[in-house]
């Protein structure tokens, strides 16, 4: 694991400039020679370019949040640059690739959260307003992806559970379903080719799986709010399963008593289920699982893949009454 | 006009534009290695399939004069098609730059399905000119047969690759339509 002792002379990346104000310095300037012409009224088109700049992240004084230490993971922290640089986000590039130019696309606010379904009262809330409402902090978690690669990376956010509970779903609930943003602006896939598919991304996990303690909503990633690749600004990381699992850019969380056909179930039932817990035993019906490669570093990487991507003490027992089918590993 | 039409070195500044559009892409960095490596490889696997396309157009319509004309290109098509599965490879060379971990890898059976496929392509490359048909007679036809096991492998190399193989499948269901019309007028017309 890296440490990092700041010596007297460090500031913490926080206290610099807010990464947003920094990334769209060109934006503030314009906005800024841009005042004086807008109001002589004689360039009204550099409205749009101004407007259109991400305001600084509401959220920032979250990070660094404290880390909880209870989950160890035996390997170092993925290079945040080979972790924001290999991606899967179907809706901006249906294959797993750099898309980082593409998803600065992606208006993260205002964002609302909808919360509905067998839930006591359904309602709409801000992210901000949720992320106050919650008690955040810091994981280091693998994370698998079922095409083979994987990363460990420090996930900033809330126990899956804490926002189940602040949900109040009724007894009858068994199921917790998360969807992502439906935008054909923001997302290329969603008007291309791919147009026809069940958009949108639709993701879905048991009660107990949604309650265990690994399951996280992740709103920050590397101490800071979640670049956009990653699923800005609120996704799940549900670390023993398959990464397609841990749905990105959630608007919507509801709870039902039927099982959800999920967005690839729907498009390949026989290649990505709705369970997807990691496991080296059961291949992919066109590759082995038995090795995953790690981003980052100059050659590829091979690792071992373990049985629930390394997370069987604290998730073996949610799958004890259901034998070993193959269902529940793919 | 006719002499645009019969024109090479025109038809091969047109079958190259994709090719500089997709590179000149990534050198300025307007699109990245997944996006250039998939691209470069559906564009070689389109050009194979206008390539076996051209003898079943012929059996269909077999008194065009453009018949004739696409006839005449097809030698061109199919080094066309090589040379996208040298670009697909050579991006997939230089973004690895490391010959160790290629070797070690290769063993892996979508990569070794790529690797056959362009083996297997690249004597057809080769003997694609008038001096080497004249040289190996009918062998020549028996070699360049050798293309229908390098589209198999091509799309065994695309599927096993993909997490969403269905792009690849359409390709692979137009690929067979074809060959089943070639096959059937080939059994009712017996010529080859």
């Amino acid at each position: 694991m890296l440490i990092k002792n700041p010596r007297g002379w460090e500031l913490p990346e926080s206290a610099a400039t807010p990464e947003s104000m920094f990334l769209n310095r060109r934006e503030l300037m314009k906005g800024l020679a841009a005042g004086p012409i807008l109001a002589a009224g004689s360039v009204p088109f550099l409205t749009e370019d101004v407007f259109a700049a991400d305001p600084p992240d509401p959220s920032l004084k979250l990070y660094p949040a404290k880390r909880n230490e209870t989950y160890k993971v035996d390997r170092p922290i993925t290079d945040e640059k080979a972790a924001g640089t290999w991606n899967n986000f179907y809706e901006f590039l249906p294959q797993a690739g750099e898309i980082t130019d593409r998803a600065a696309k992606l208006v993260v606010r205002p964002w609302e959260v909808a919360i509905g379904g067998m839930v006591e009262k359904p309602s709409k809330v801000a992210i901000d307003t949720l992320l106050a409402a919650m008690p955040i902090e810091e994981r280091v978690y693998r994370h698998r992806c079922v095409e083979r690669w994987a990363m460990t990376v420090p996930w900033t956010g809330f126990p899956l559970k804490a926002l189940v509970d602040y949900a109040k779903p009724l007894g009858s609930a068994k199921y917790v379903v998360m969807k992502t943003l439906m935008d054909k602006d923001m997302f290329p896939t969603q008007r291309s080719f791919f147009a026809g598919y069940p958009w949108p991304y639709t993701e879905g996990m048991t009660i107990e799986e949604a309650t265990n303690d690994l399951a996280f909503m992740v709103t920050g990633v590397y101490g800071k709010p979640a670049a956009k690749q990653h699923g800005a600004p609120l996704r799940l990381a549900l670390p023993w399963k398959y990464g397609f699992k841990s749905v990105k850019s959630i608007v919507e969380v509801t709870f039902t008593d039927q099982r959800p056909t999920t967005f690839w179930e729907t498009l390949q039932p026989r290649e990505y289920g709705f369970w997807a817990n990691v496991n080296p035993a059961v291949d992919h019906p066109r590759w082995s699982q038995a090795e995953e490669w790690l981003l980052g570093g100059s050659s590829r990487n091979l690792r071992p893949t373990l049985l629930y991507n390394g997370y069987a003490e604290y998730v073996a027992p949610l799958y004890a009454g259901m034998g070993n089918a193959r269902t529940l590993f793919m | 006009m006719k002499g645009l039409l019969n024109s090479r070195p025109l038809l091969w500044a047109v079958l190259a534009m994709p090719g500089f559009w997709l590179l000149s892409r990534w050198a300025t960095g307007g699109a990245t290695y997944g996006e250039v490596v998939s691209d470069s490889g559906v564009w070689a696997t389109q050009l194979l399939i206008l390539t076996l396309a051209i003898t079943p157009v012929r059996l269909v319509f077999r008194r065009g004069a453009w018949v004739s004309w696409l006839m005449r290109r097809r030698r061109d098509l199919g080094v066309a098609t090589f040379a996208y599965a040298v670009t697909h490879t050579g991006i997939y060379l230089f973004r690895k730059a490391d010959l160790r971990l290629i070797v070690e890898e290769s063993g892996e059976p979508w990569l070794l399905a790529g690797w056959i496929a362009l083996a297997v392509f690249l004597p057809l490359a080769v003997t694609s000119n008038d001096a080497s048909m004249r040289l190996l007679r009918r062998a020549w036809k028996r070699l360049h047969r050798h293309v229908y096991v390098a589209a198999i492998l091509v799309f065994v190399h695309w599927i096993l690759s993909a997490f969403d193989p269905r792009v690849a499948y359409i390709h692979l269901g137009v690929l067979a339509s074809l060959e089943a019309v070639r096959i059937a007028l080939q059994l009712r017309q017996r010529v080859t």
